[in-house]
């Protein structure tokens, strides 16, 4: 099942939230949802759990929009939004068990149904208590099993790592591999750029409403070449060495750290090994020649300015 | 799995879930409890010292204590748990809870519906157990077993219309400064209308039934009293699912139905009610009421949203028929203010009518027709004009400040101006004039000049339909344009 948004866009009287978004999600797919605060990643969960209909553009299940026919999303898309659990006066199972009930689950299945969720969520052992005497991550959990009751081929998640303690936090991971290995597709985001990194298979980072980037974690990380950093360990006078190097061509930010010089470096593969070149047949003797390995959160930073709409 | 297993599962299947999730909250909630215990109390206390109250037997002192009880179970059922019901809708609205529903199979009726009954299940539960402690004022004297029965029943119907408005005001109650707003509106208008009807129910115990409603009408006044509330809370009921309903789903198709035949059943209760009393002017009071009324919606008309979204487009019917009469009450600014108009000219049609007939020219020395022209008629203009006045200021001037949804702030303020400014500029300039009431649809009353007032109001009217001429068409093309396609 592919879950497909085309030119997608959302303006709030003068203020355009989300512009043109192009991207898909497949079954078992965990895809990170990136970008600064105000960046339009909530309106675009929302616009793609139906809660709002965007300004112009499709979001299409196998090629059906849901916006003209909202009840398909209802039917395969699960929703996790920003906010935890207001009802406090249910407990555990009752919140579950309404939701359920809204989604016209026949009792006898909804009973086994419920059951076997919170067993899966872990939530058996609090099943009757009331919600408001939860943790944070507790409600999450239960936010979440209420986002699965109905079965989706897609869970759309917004923060669900938001405010929650290291032990949730490894278990939230552990359940998005586990639900990842029955084949849902999972949109997820969140801040926490380096557990997204651990458990994604691509990633979609977009500032201002418009999209950046989108693809595997390793395509991202890899293409963006424009400001990588070299490590390089010379044998020798660190001192002489760093005054050889400053004078090379796309060579920025140099820094000795211990036994290394590191810097931003500006070209291609092809440049790198000109410079490699370079050092070797000037009789300098290194040890180490290598770039620093890119990861999410430096790639953001680089590709982000950090503004909002 | 046995018999009564499936049956049970049955019925749990057709249980709204609304009704189980908002009757496990109260019956947990320390609030029910409390005010049942604390209103029961009242009533054992009251009608215990009544009770001992030796004397009390050989005067008319029951109907003060069936009274007393009456209002004490009324304001449980017809202020208390309507009031907590809109003020409980009205948080889960502020908190956006009730968001995650829509992303269910469950409807926006299926919520108000499910608000509705168990609010008026906990009513009938509070209603039942006052009940046999109203019943024991029989052993005092001056009580009517009949007239306290239908006090009840009169009662639930009320009580019923009562939480259904409470639940619209919660409903509304979006943000901050509007969730105030209204509900203080909300609050007012409840607590008028309890003290309003306590009257009228003391009444009915000191006088009987028969003095009450009109002598020899009283099954009669009872049906139109119970199919009016009725029909005002299903109106109600549609409003407030409106209100919630996701913007771009088609909202206004049944708000639009439920008025229309609000509509006609007010038609024909005045009808009847003309032909069995041979008076007339029951048709005059109906023709103000659905004219202020519908005047009143113009205001909600201009603030829909002035495109066929794609929800909408999805279910306009086929065939040129059916797709014009769909533009009238689907989802759409233009389209609900063509229904309107077509109501208002219906209205007025059948008070021309009925004016025609022998007998039924004139009413204290004046003509019906023309005071219903005057006063209906330009209220309709006025408020048209400013409506329509409204969405060209919010189109042209504000469109990126103020949504659509919010027109009607726009239409009233500008009313307001439009009413104080001349005033003050009146003053500024030492202009005493009662002209410069003009601009204000409340004065129409006040000033004698009638027909310069007509003739304001449909000016004004028409400079709005003028300068909004094309958005409307824009409207009609688009709608048609989707129908075909």
């Amino acid at each position: 099942m592919i879950l497909s948004v085309k030119n997608l866009c959302k303006n709030f009287a003068d203020t355009q939230a989300v512009k043109r978004l192009n991207f898909q999600l497949s079954g078992g797919d965990i895809t990170g949802f990136v970008g600064p605060n105000g960046a339009g990643k909530t309106t675009t969960l929302r616009m793609m759990a139906s809660i709002e209909e965007p300004s112009s553009g499709s979001i299409e299940l196998d090629g059906h929009s849901i916006i003209s026919n909202p009840e398909l999303a209802r039917e395969k898309i699960g929703f996790v939004p920003d906010t935890l659990p207001t009802q406090d006066d249910m407990t555990v199972f009752e919140y579950i068990d309404f939701f359920a009930r809204a989604y016209a689950i026949k009792p006898a299945r909804r009973r086994v149904l419920v059951h076997d969720l919170m067993e899966f969520t872990n939530l058996l052992g609090i099943r009757e208590k009331l919600l408001s005497a939860l943790s944070k991550g507790m409600k999450q959990r239960v936010s979440i099993a209420r986002s699965l009751i109905h079965d989706p081929a897609f869970i759309l998640m917004d923060e669900p790592a938001a405010g929650l303690d290291p032990r949730a936090r490894i278990e939230l991971r552990e359940l998005l591999r586990v639900l990842s290995r029955q084949g849902k597709g999972i949109l997820i985001s969140s801040h926490i750029l380096s557990e997204l990194s651990e458990i994604c298979s691509s990633t979609l980072i977009i500032e201002q409403g418009a999209m950046l980037k989108f693809g595997s974690i390793e395509e991202i990380t890899e293409n963006d070449v424009s400001h990588r950093r070299l490590i390089i360990r010379p044998l020798g006078s660190l001192e002489e060495f760093s005054n050889f190097m400053i004078l090379l061509p796309g060579v920025e930010n140099l820094v000795v750290n211990g036994k290394f010089v590191e810097f931003d470096f500006a070209g291609s593969d092809d440049d790198a090994f000109i410079l490699l070149k370079e050092i070797v047949s000037s009789d300098r003797k290194i040890t180490e020649f290598r770039f620093r390995q890119q990861n999410l959160e430096s790639v953001f930073m680089n590709i982000t300015k950090g503004e909002v709409q | 799995m046995t018999a009564l297993d499936n049956i049970i599962d049955r019925c749990d299947e057709r249980i709204n879930p609304i009704i189980v999730k908002e009757l496990r909250q109260v019956v947990r909630g320390k609030f029910f409890w409390g005010v049942l215990i604390l209103f029961l109390g009242f009533q054992c206390v009251v009608l215990s010292l009544s009770l001992a109250d030796q004397g009390s037997r050989y005067n008319n002192s029951g109907q003060e204590t069936l009274m007393f009880l009456y209002g004490v179970l009324f304001l449980a059922s017809f202020a208390v748990i309507p009031i907590y019901s809109g003020f409980r809708f009205s948080r889960e609205r502020n908190e956006g809870s009730d968001e995650l529903l829509f992303i269910t199979t469950i409807t926006p009726q299926t919520i108000i519906w499910g608000k509705f009954a168990a609010a008026f299940l906990v009513i009938l539960l509070i209603n039942s157990a006052f009940a046999p402690f109203m019943a024991m004022t029989f052993f005092l004297s001056g009580v009517d077993l009949w007239s306290t029965f239908i006090m009840i029943l009169l009662g639930l119907v009320v009580s019923a219309a009562g939480t259904m408005f409470q639940i619209c005001i919660g409903s509304l109650a979006r943000e901050g400064g509007s969730m105030v707003l209204f509900r203080i509106a909300g609050l007012f208008f409840q607590v008028m209308m309890f003290f309003s009807l306590m009257s009228i129910s003391s009444e009915m115990v000191r006088y009987g039934l028969d003095r009450t409603f009109s002598s020899g009408y009283l099954y009669s006044s009872i049906a139109t009293f119970v199919t009016f509330i009725v029909s005002g809370t299903y109106l109600l009921y549609h409003a407030a699912a409106a209100v919630v309903a996701p913007a771009a789903t088609n909202r206004m198709l049944p708000v639009r139905v439920a008025a229309t035949i609000l509509w006609l059943v007010t038609l024909l209760m005045a009808g009847y009610w003309a032909v069995v009393s041979s008076n007339f002017e029951v048709f005059a009071v109906w023709g103000f009421m659905a004219s202020y009324v519908l005047s009143m919606a113009c205001l909600v008309a201009i603030s829909e949203r002035d495109f066929v979204t794609e929800r909408v487009a999805r279910e306009i019917p086929a065939g040129i028929i059916k797709g014009r009469i769909a533009f009238l009450f689907f989802s759409g600014a233009a389209g609900g203010l063509a229904w309107i108009l077509i109501l208002q000219i219906l209205t007025f049609a059948i008070v021309l009518l009925v004016t025609g007939l022998p007998g039924a020219t004139a009413y204290s020395g004046r003509s019906i027709l023309s005071d219903f022209v005057l006063y209906s008629g330009s209220f309709y203009c006025y408020l048209l004009g400013y409506s329509l006045l409204a969405a060209f200021i919010r189109r042209v001037f504000v469109a990126d400040h103020i949504d659509i949804r919010n027109t009607w702030v726009v239409a009233l303020l500008t009313c307001a101006v439009f009413s104080i400014v001349p005033i003050l500029a009146g003053g500024v300039m030492g202009m005493g004039s009662e002209d410069l009431l003009i601009a204000n649809p409340l004065y129409v009353s006040a000033v004698r000049r009638t027909d310069s007032v007509l003739l304001f109001a449909a000016s004004l009217a028409v400079i709005g339909l003028v300068i909004n001429a094309a958005w409307i068409a824009r409207q009609f093309k688009e709608f048609y344009r989707e129908m075909d396609a």
